[in-house]
């Protein structure tokens, strides 16, 4: 018996030791020939031309199969392949892993990993409630102005990286896509096969706020665009390989000239500790950035922790250069209290916008309500083709910025917000008029704000904003008050000498250099 | 709370709480202090509770049954971090342990040790993660102080009829022949909050002095952390 328990106590200890994944980063991409022509789709050289980005880089060219002809003989599997970062993902176990590390052209080895967060539960009637909140989520991105200049994301082409498509073949919502051919290419990264209508609805529901439209009413704004859909992300569970496949999808989707990717995913506390958002840390982020430099607008959810202990925003959403899209209230105009906040950990503002974060989505055979920002970011990515469709011209960073200073805030921003919802106006000529709303004292140390009484609508829209920040643009606090009458409001900022306040109300934002 | 009472005071301050309402209030340094408390960080702690059985024991020892040969525990669990990968913590528990022995002239024969237990652990953890607890194995010792025992027996046919009862019962406590104190070897191997333990007994239940037919040495159980 004694002998059985120190066989047990081996067997689990040696179980520690069992194989794992690892990521092992090659050197050089030595005897390797690549044809950009022949590998990318025609649309995503006149990406790269239109984004000032060269045909193709070093990152661009394959993996050597040499080395991982080498590598495969000393594991047992490899499981993906990136040539974006110029690395093999393995099962190995420690000696093996010892094995590789020998390898003359093996820089680095690392473990990878990744985790989804989602927040979904839908009815399917259509009251005139869910009607009311189908109208606005579009309405309040400028539907009706987009329309107006048949704007509608046609000739701009989007991925959609996300769980699983179950019935977005079947779904009327998404009847115009099939009638012409619109769905140009499927794949599961996971299942490797094209087909991906099965294991969840997550991503139907995701397609649907991008470009869907449900008995004659958009869900999203991009009617007319065209998509890659692809799978890569686990339903009910959440295994690190999602982290590769996230990487390889976005490869896949480069070369299938993808001008958007929207990512509906974040991984934050199991795999991440909030330092490590600082886009540089995570693989995910790292492929999300890597994306934006090949030209690639990369649209992501900011996440749903607003109201979990871990409440910043997940990965990839802390990247540089990409639109991470936080969550609003459509019945309070406002962030909805499970909509993760930023900044990311080495202080960049995220998210940059927000869009509506309970909506209308297709699900099954039918449409029905759900919430989290997984829907913010597909309206946006919606939006972002409406604006690429009317400016072909515009690289990525400028259609980013661009849409960061159509956001209704804007120039306020804060780490709920961003700059705020877009506004489909901004890029239609329609100015705003220049309002001054509020009148502002400032009196021993602390400001008096004296909002304008004929801009008080004495609802739910009578939103004051302030922030307290440094000079660096670091924000210490911000608040989001509403104002039930247009008496005086006191803000209480003596605390905070030789910092910048900034006040906005109703399209007006002022700055004030405290003494 | 914390944003409960960050409202309050911001109410407070702005002093007009007739003419606003704050909906939003966000305190950006609340949010960057780095927490030392938590699955993965320094410090952390929590409440288990545990249920396992006994078995295995030297030829000779006294026969027992399953079920009823049982482990309950419950106990508060520290873990100190040293590395992503190594951590040493303690435990102190409550232990419960019921020995339903096979051989005997009665319906029912059971010895029950109630112990203070405490044990220390080095933790090797294994794959990556973020604030959690993650997958892991324990390996360690623990002590533990018997203050109460007893020994049990019922019979279904009682020879007296006095008390017109269906059974009889008779419980012995305080034994002399068990050892006031015993000593094990552990190990635990965790899934997040699902853990499988084993410990292996060192000492004897029943003094060497008394008998040399002692109890089952090897616990073997599942427990659950009270925590994320």
């Amino acid at each position: 018996m004694r002998s059985l328990f120190v066989c047990l106590f081996l067997l689990i200890a040696a179980s520690s030791q069992a194989q794992q994944k690892y990521w092992v980063f090659l050197k050089d991409k030595t005897d390797t020939v690549f044809d950009p022509y022949s590998y990318f789709d025609r649309k995503a050289i006149d990406r790269r031309i239109r984004n000032n980005v060269s045909l193709y880089d070093l990152t661009d060219l394959p993996v050597s199969q040499i080395y991982i002809d080498k590598i495969k003989r000393i594991v047992d599997s490899t499981t993906a392949v990136t040539r974006w970062f110029n690395a093999v993902v393995v099962i190995a176990d420690h000696e093996q892993i010892q094995a590789i590390s020998n390898l003359e052209f093996v820089v680095k080895i690392s473990e990878g990993g990744t985790l989804g967060k989602r927040i979904s539960g839908a009815d399917d009637d259509l009251s005139a409630k869910s009607v009311k909140l189908l109208d606005y989520q579009t309405r309040v991105l400028g539907r009706e102005d987009l329309a107006v200049r048949s704007l509608n994301g046609k000739g701009v082409r989007i991925a959609v990286l996300d769980a699983g498509f179950s019935d977005a073949d079947k779904n009327p919502a998404f009847d115009h896509l099939r009638s012409n051919n619109r769905i140009l290419k499927t794949y599961d990264f996971i299942k490797r096969r094209d087909h991906v209508y099965d294991h969840a609805d997550h991503g139907t529901m995701v397609l649907s706020c991008i470009g869907g439209i449900y008995k004659g009413k958009n869900v999203g704004l991009a009617t007319e665009a065209e998509f890659l859909l692809a799978r890569t992300e686990f339903n009910l569970r959440e295994p690190f390989s999602e982290e590769e496949h996230w990487v390889e999808a976005a490869e896949w989707a480069d070369k299938n000239g993808a001008d958007i990717i929207n990512s509906s995913l974040g991984y934050t506390t199991h795999r991440y500790f909030q330092s490590d958002l600082d886009g540089k840390t995570s693989i995910v982020s790292r492929a999300a950035t890597m994306a934006a430099r090949k030209g690639i607008l990369v649209v992501n959810a900011a996440g749903n922790e607003g109201t979990e202990d871990w409440k910043k925003l997940g990965v990839p959403a802390d990247a540089d250069s990409i639109l991470s899209v936080g969550g609003i209230d459509p019945y309070l105009g406002m962030h909805v209290d499970f909509s993760s906040y930023g900044p990311t950990a080495d202080g960049r503002m995220k998210p940059n916008v927000c869009a509506p974060g309970i909506v209308m989505a297709a699900v099954g055979e039918r449409i029905g309500r759900t919430e989290g920002t997984s829907f913010s970011s597909p309206l946006m990515a919606g939006f972002a083709a409406c604006v690429l469709q009317l400016h072909p011209e515009w690289d990525c960073q400028t259609l980013l910025h661009s849409i960061e200073r159509s956001g209704r805030l804007y120039p306020y921003y804060d780490y709920a917000h961003g700059y705020g919802v877009p506004r489909a106006g901004y890029f239609l000529n329609d100015s705003l008029p220049e309002k001054v709303t509020f009148s502002f004292e400032l009196i021993n140390g602390n400001i008096n704000v004296m909002p304008d009484s004929l801009h008080m609508e004495n609802d739910d829209s009578d939103l004051l904003y302030y922030h307290i920040r440094e000079q660096s643009g670091a924000i210490r606090k911000y608040y989001v008050l509403q104002l039930t009458s247009s008496e005086p409001v006191r803000l209480d900022v003596s605390a905070y000498s030789k910092m910048i306040v900034a006040i906005h109300f109703k399209g007006f934002t002022t700055e004030i250099l405290l003494p | 709370m914390r944003n409960l009472f960050l409202l309050l005071i911001v109410s407070f301050a702005c002093g007009t709480a007739n003419a606003q309402k704050v909906l939003l209030s966000q305190d950006v340094a609340l949010d960057t202090i780095v927490p030392k408390k938590g699955p993965n960080r320094n410090n952390f702690s929590h409440l288990y509770v545990g249920y396992g059985v006994l078995f295995g024991n030297e030829p000779g020892g006294l026969k027992t049954k399953l079920p009823g040969t049982s482990d309950f525990r419950a106990g508060f669990r520290y873990k100190r971090r040293l590395s992503q990968t190594f951590a040493l913590g303690f435990d102190l528990a409550y232990v419960k342990n019921s020995f339903k022995l096979k051989d005997t002239n009665v319906d029912k024969e059971k010895y029950i040790v109630n112990k203070a237990e405490g044990g220390f652990y080095l933790r090797m953890n294994y794959g990556k993660r973020g604030d959690r607890v993650g997958n892991f194995i324990d390996l360690g010792g623990s002590a533990g102080y018997v203050f109460r025992s007893a020994h049990v027996l019922t019979d279904r046919q009682p020879v007296t009829t006095t008390f017109r009862a269906k059974s009889l019962q008779v419980k012995y406590t305080g034994l002399s022949f068990f050892e006031d104190v015993s000593y094990s070897a552990l190990m635990r191997v965790g899934f997040g909050r699902y853990i499988f333990y084993g410990e292996y007994r060192l000492s004897d239940v029943i003094s060497k002095s008394h008998s040399s037919r002692d109890l089952p040495y090897i616990t073997a159980g599942f427990q659950i952390g009270l925590h994320q």
